[in-house]
């Protein structure tokens, strides 16, 4: 698969913060690409400098194999945009919105009818086509905003933070209408801080903290680059220090957490269950609920880039 | 085209400014006229009384005040202790002062008081306007001192050196025509806001997309431009036909200010809009300025533009309302050309300057931050 979008050495500074430092990253054609962070790890700043709307120190971006620029007007007609704050006119329909953002894109009258009512079908916006936005609620107008970035019928869309503050019912028929884009061609990058969504959804992920990338792989491959293998949680056990020590000294287990007669093992590889629950039965200790769980990509994110509070 | 019909219906469904650029200015201009009726109306005008005290001859302002017309103006010469007496005991409305700067003393404010002063100042208005002549034109003096020396010159229904029939109240529909004008910059502001890309997500939704900026930036400028000139047309053809303020007397040169003012409005609004500050902070700047201008072309108080033309002239050449309400009155009153012409180039180089900031300003390819 070719490179859609290559961002190579890129330096973004406000003043003396160092928003991007020296970031690589590359998109290939018909992905889904996932970018994750902590609130102000560059997300968002990394996508506004491809989309030359942010001035950079250094670096260099290219989309569509092309130096991206402010007039570079022939990949910009292949590029679409979902921002994080909806954007559009309050004082215009439903309808009148998606057909505005589609007309600067589209010239012909007839197409773009056509990608418009498409683009209305697609989101679910039919019957409230004549509304206009301040009588949606908040899951539609985050329809509208998708709608009025996709319309176009975009090569590469940007999705920054889709489905914030939307209701399940809303971010399934948005999660599901990103992957039927992608199927119709569309390569899409993504953001979002909901980890189910992004390992739903993304064939590839990078993980951005402080500006850098600091891991970047599928959703498999980004949980077998940390230390956590298996999570064990056995419930409404009562352990003694004696036990717990023993419990410690397993092979593989590298945390123990036993609190309010529950214990958390973590484990650096999988399949310890059997063995752990073997021994407790031994000891004629006696359990509630068990779970065993393998690491998810939200274990990834906060092992990477630590637990402590962002801005 | 689509771009342009949409941004035309988005702007006009924006009511507040659409109330700012052609309602409020429609209210306050049948406010002006309730207002001002009484003083517009001579037959139900009751005589001033006044004193004439001579401190240093001067034969024309005399003449002037001599040659008004008794019914209007009760004119007493007196010495200044009496002159002052009827003054307190308000036998007088106010004591005009004879000499090389006449001056003019009055107890109170009031309609009178409005009135007598207003003759003071087109009494100073027309020698300003006879030096300039006398320079300019040497020809036309001897129409103007004819003019003077008529009986037509009786102060409410003056005639003007073209022969157009004008009276001092007009001068307020002037500063308010020129309001309207510099009102387009609420549309304006509304519409650089949604162009800036580090103002509002929505023009950062325009900036990335293949539309041209000079194009994106040419519409709004267009679009605003329609709104604002369309609103000051309704308005002047409200003050014409159902007012009876005659404003139209020069459709043509009246309809060039206009549009310069309405640009002028726009441009200055789309920079407002630009500028990266919080939206109170825009609005703020917005209404403060344009209204702090139309006060010193003489929209709340009919003579400041005088007494700025009086103390520092350079103040009317810079503020745009001034040079609006300046224009209209050199066409309408004085049909001075010369004057009007020179108004009109310089709000032509204020429209294009501040036109071009805009742009420019738009044009910026990236920003520093968003």
């Amino acid at each position: 698969m070719s490179e859609i979008i290559k961002i190579s050495n890129l330096v973004k500074r406000y003043g003396d913060l160092v928003a991007l430092d020296h970031l690589n990253l590359s998109v290939r054609e018909g992905e889904i690409f996932g970018l994750l962070g902590p609130n102000g790890s560059g997300k968002t700043t990394a996508i506004n400098c491809v989309l030359s709307l942010l001035k950079y120190d250094r670096g260099d971006i290219s989309v569509f194999g092309k130096p991206m620029t402010p007039s570079s007007y022939d990949s910009k007609r292949e590029i679409g945009v979902v921002f994080q704050n909806v954007a559009v006119f309050s004082q215009m329909s439903v309808y009148e919105n998606i057909d505005y953002f589609c007309s600067l894109y589209v010239q012909d009258r007839a197409l773009r009818k056509q990608y418009v009512d498409e683009a209305i079908e697609f989101t679910g916006l039919f019957d409230c086509r004549k509304k206009r936005p301040p009588q949606l609620s908040g899951g539609l107008l985050r329809r509208l905003n998708i709608a009025c970035g996709i319309a176009h019928h975009p090569k590469l869309i940007f999705m920054d933070e889709p489905t914030v503050a939307v209701d399940p019912q809303s971010r399934f028929h948005i999660l599901d209408g990103i992957r039927q884009m992608n199927r119709r061609g569309s390569t899409i990058v993504y953001t979002s801080h909901y980890m189910e969504e992004v390992e739903q959804i993304c064939s590839r992920i990078a993980i951005l903290d402080r500006g850098k990338c600091i891991a970047l792989g599928t959703a498999d491959e980004l949980k077998g680059m940390i230390r956590t293998g298996e999570t064990i949680t056995i419930e409404g056990i009562v352990l003694d220090e004696e036990a717990l020590s023993r419990i410690r000294s397993f092979e593989n287990v590298f945390s123990v957490d036993y609190r309010d007669q529950v214990l958390t093992l973590k484990c650096s590889t999988g399949g310890n269950l059997t063995a752990i629950l073997h021994t407790l039965e031994s000891d004629g200790i006696t359990f509630g609920r068990v779970f065993s769980e393998k690491p998810t990509l939200n274990d990834v994110f906060l092992e990477i880039t630590g637990k402590n509070l962002r801005d | 085209m689509v771009q342009f019909k949409y941004r035309l219906i988005q702007a006009l469904r924006q009511r507040a400014n659409i109330f700012w650029g052609l309602f409020f200015p429609l209210l306050l201009a049948t406010l002006f006229h309730v207002s001002f009726g009484g003083i517009m109306d001579t037959e139900h005008f009751e005589t001033i009384k006044a004193a004439l005290v001579t401190e240093e001859s001067n034969e024309t302002f005399e003449q002037a005040l001599g040659g008004l017309d008794r019914n209007i103006l009760d004119l007493r010469k007196m010495d200044p202790e009496t002159a002052e007496k009827a003054l307190a005991d308000g036998s007088v409305a106010g004591i005009f002062y004879s000499g090389q700067t006449p001056r003019l003393t009055v107890a109170k404010n009031g309609t009178a008081e409005t009135i007598l002063s207003g003759i003071l100042r087109q009494y100073n208005e027309y020698v300003r306007i006879a030096s300039d002549l006398a320079v300019s034109d040497p020809d036309k003096i001897g129409t103007f001192f004819q003019y003077l020396q008529s009986d037509d010159t009786d102060y409410i229904q003056n005639v003007s050196l073209g022969g157009s029939s004008y009276d001092t109240i007009t001068d307020y529909f002037f500063a308010l025509i020129a309001m309207a004008c510099f009102f387009g910059c609420y549309t304006g502001q509304a519409l650089g806001e949604q162009s800036a890309a580090n103002v509002s997500p929505l023009a950062a939704r325009r900036a990335v997309s293949p539309e041209t900026r000079l194009k994106s930036i040419l519409t709004d400028l267009l679009v605003g431009f329609i709104i604002q000139f369309v609103s000051v047309l309704i308005l002047l053809f409200y003050l014409n036909f159902a007012l009876d303020v005659h404003v139209l007397a020069h459709p043509a040169q009246m309809l060039l200010i206009t549009a310069l003012g309405c640009l002028l409005g726009v441009s200055f609004g789309i920079f407002v809009g630009t500028l990266n500050a919080k939206a109170g902070t825009r609005v703020l700047l917005t209404t403060a300025l344009s209204l702090f201008l139309c006060f010193l072309s003489g929209l709340m108080y009919g003579q400041m533009k005088q007494v700025i033309e009086d103390a520092a002239p350079i103040i009317n050449r810079l503020n745009p309302a001034a040079l609006i309400s300046d224009a209209f009155y050199y066409l309408n009153v004085y049909e001075d050309t010369a004057a009007f012409a020179s108004r009109a180039a310089l709000l032509g180089i204020y429209s294009a300057g501040i036109t071009a900031i805009a742009v420019i300003l738009l044009r910026r390819n990236r920003y520093a931050s968003i």
